[in-house]
């Protein structure tokens, strides 16, 4: 279990989720394109929607 | 579409035929023919296959990509998909349509476009020649521009005459320069350091040693210690590979093809230490397609060495690029030696860890390799001896532009554009004076010559938004015009961007429309740089805006 904040709410969820998995089950919602929970939606973290800036990192990830 | 003469039953007069795009058999037996020496055919041999075929018929037709799908069983949708891709592979969807045998590109990138290659277009364009008219990107000779290319032969200096003559002479082969040969390369030495390592006479702490003092890093553009990548991949569990990114597609850098051309034999013995190093179980040598000649080269010399029993069978395999820059990308490389699409991966996993087939990778460019046997045999201490202005080791400059001798210069790390032009290059054309320069290509942005007294080298430009990466000088001079470089720099990415990613996918296309306006938005292509910068996937879209941001920083007169 990993515990965090998002936009000051407390969060948690398991550690293989991703930020982006945590926050919808927290009924946090982030804008997507990439991906669906359809089959064959996987996310392939193209679309650049979602990122986030990693400390020590030049450069930002995609957070699926 | 193939109709079978009978009608089908129910109400309506309907034709019985097959769904689908159907197998032309003699396309079929064709594709047969040329392939059947490569079974049993194998998925990342599908760029390899494809080239066979462009290379006889002068392009793809969509009967023959049918037939590859159908002989390969590998899915239709796949093998267009590839091919598509790539630049160099020209589909044709009319299977009627002849075949144009000669293909004349000509380069519009940054130091051709600077010495007319719009032009010689439009006139190549207007005088009927029974060809295929294309414009692609930097060939690799940009000392010698505008540079064009008749099937494989690369045309210097190129003027109509010398294009019309290449033509009626049938003269398409691409010409190499001397080199040195085995026999010359082992009298001096040669392959003795590679067999030391191999009886394990010196050993990788050794290596790791002599390279840390040398600080030698990766001299593709993103300069990563060479020694750390060795441990890197080292530390992973095995089976390793190894890959050399001779890809060299900067617009502005012909070293790789300087060195490749001038001593294979000491790019190859390198590529085996290096190999040996961490212990990998192939090498695959990934040369673009521009350097056919160099292809070949390669490739006779690997055999030599294979009869010489130096190196076993197959150890070293050649793959041929087709067209595209993204593929100097290290996962997009390795992308396209797997038979796919080039495009980058998102990372973590590094390539180290996870790369070629899911195997730890060691990904080297050929100049890295090309030093290995020269700084063992001096010391690491003799090669970081080099340097100026605080700087240390030696840097291989690609210089064009408007120079009296551009060519490759090497000379001290640390350089100031000053002394390179000064010392080097002869000065500047009479009649130009400096204006800027870039000093990484086209994505290492662009620097006024005001900052002209700064030392060249990795980590010493970021702060003025600039990188060094291959170390591509292009000089300008106040006869440029720095708005349409800046645009050519823009369409040269949306061309070669990958479009998987879209800051990068649209950024570029966006970037190219907004540059294109008389007056530009500033405002607007700042915000777009940000994103471009912050979000995209590869260092294409990251440095993509590099020039611009540039420009709007450094040469605000002229964009008034």
């Amino acid at each position: 279990m990993v515990k965090f904040k998002i936009n000051n709410k407390e969060v948690q969820g398991n550690k293989e989720d991703t930020i982006w998995e945590i926050a919808k089950s927290n009924g946090i919602s982030i804008p997507h394109l990439c991906h669906s929970d359809e089959v064959g939606y996987k996310p392939d973290g193209n679309c650049r929607a979602c990122v986030v800036q990693v400390k020590g990192e030049r450069i930002s990830k995609s957070f699926y | 579409m193939n109709t079978i003469n009978k009608r089908a039953p129910g109400r309506r007069d309907k034709v019985y035929f097959n769904k689908g795009r159907q197998l032309d058999l003699s396309a079929f037996e064709e594709a047969k023919k040329i392939l059947d020496s490569y079974r049993p055919f194998k998925k990342d041999m599908l760029i390899e296959y494809l080239h066979l075929f462009n290379d006889k018929f002068h392009g793809l037709y969509a009967k023959h990509l049918r037939a590859i799908a159908e002989l390969t069983k590998i899915s239709m949708s796949e093998v267009y998909e590839v091919a598509s891709f790539y630049a160099h592979f020209k589909i044709i969807d009319d299977d009627a349509l002849p075949q144009s045998e000669v293909t004349v590109k000509v380069c519009d990138s940054i130091t051709c476009f600077m010495n007319k290659s719009e032009d010689l277009y439009s006139q190549i364009k207007d005088s009927n020649f029974n060809a295929r008219i294309e414009k692609a990107p930097c060939m690799g000779r940009c000392n010698l521009a505008p540079v064009v290319e008749v099937n494989h032969n690369h045309i210097c200096n190129a003027n109509l005459e010398k294009i019309s003559n290449a033509i009626k002479t049938k003269d398409y082969l691409y010409k190499n320069d001397n080199f040195i040969s085995l026999e010359d390369y082992r009298s001096n030495g040669g392959y003795e350091l590679f067999k030391k390592l191999q009886e394990g006479t010196v050993t990788f702490d050794q290596f790791i040693k002599c390279f840390s003092e040398s600080e030698l890093r990766g001299l593709g553009g993103a300069g990563f210690p060479a020694f750390k990548k060795w441990q890197f991949v080292k530390s992973y569990k095995g089976p390793r590979l190894m890959c050399i990114n001779a890809d060299e597609g900067e617009p502005g850098t012909f070293k790789d093809r300087f060195y490749l051309n001038k001593d294979p034999h000491r790019f190859l013995e390198g590529t085996l230490i290096a190999a040996t190093l961490v212990e990998a179980q192939t090498c695959y040598l990934y040369i673009r397609d521009e350097y056919y000649g160099l292809i070949k080269l390669i490739e006779n010399e690997i055999k030599k060495l294979e009869s010489l029993n130096i190196i076993s069978k197959d150890f070293l395999v050649i793959r041929r690029g087709a067209g595209a820059y993204i593929c100097g990308e290290e996962s997009a490389l390795i992308e396209s030696i797997e038979g796919k699409r080039g495009l980058p991966r998102n990372r973590p996993p590094y390539v180290a860890e996870v790369g070629l087939f899911g195997k730890p990778t060691l990904v080297h460019n050929v100049e890295t390799v090309y030093w290995i046997r020269e700084i063992f045999e001096k010391g690491g201490k003799w090669f970081s001896s080099h340097g100026r202005n605080g700087r240390k080791g030696l840097r291989t400059f690609s210089v064009s532009g408007n120079v009296k001798s551009p060519g490759i210069k090497l000379t001290d790390a640390g350089i100031t554009i000053n002394e390179l032009i000064e010392e080097h290059c002869g000065g500047m054309l009479d009649g130009h004076k400096f204006k800027g320069y870039l000093p990484g290509g086209a994505s290492g942005g662009i620097l006024p010559a005001s900052l002209g007294n700064i030392p060249l080298d990795f980590d010493t430009l970021q702060e003025y938004g600039c990188f060094i990466g291959s170390a591509a000088i292009v000089v300008l001079s106040d006869k440029v015009d720095i708005k349409s470089i800046g645009l050519n720099l823009m369409k040269f990415f949306e061309d070669e961007s990958c479009g998987q990613c879209t800051p990068c996918r649209n950024g570029t296309s966006m970037a190219v429309k907004l540059m294109e306006q008389k007056d530009w938005d500033i405002d607007l292509l700042n915000k777009l740089s940000v994103t471009m910068n912050k979000a995209s996937i590869c260092g294409l879209g990251q440095a993509a805006p590099n020039p611009l941001q540039c420009i709007i920083k450094y040469f605000e007169e002229d964009l008034k």
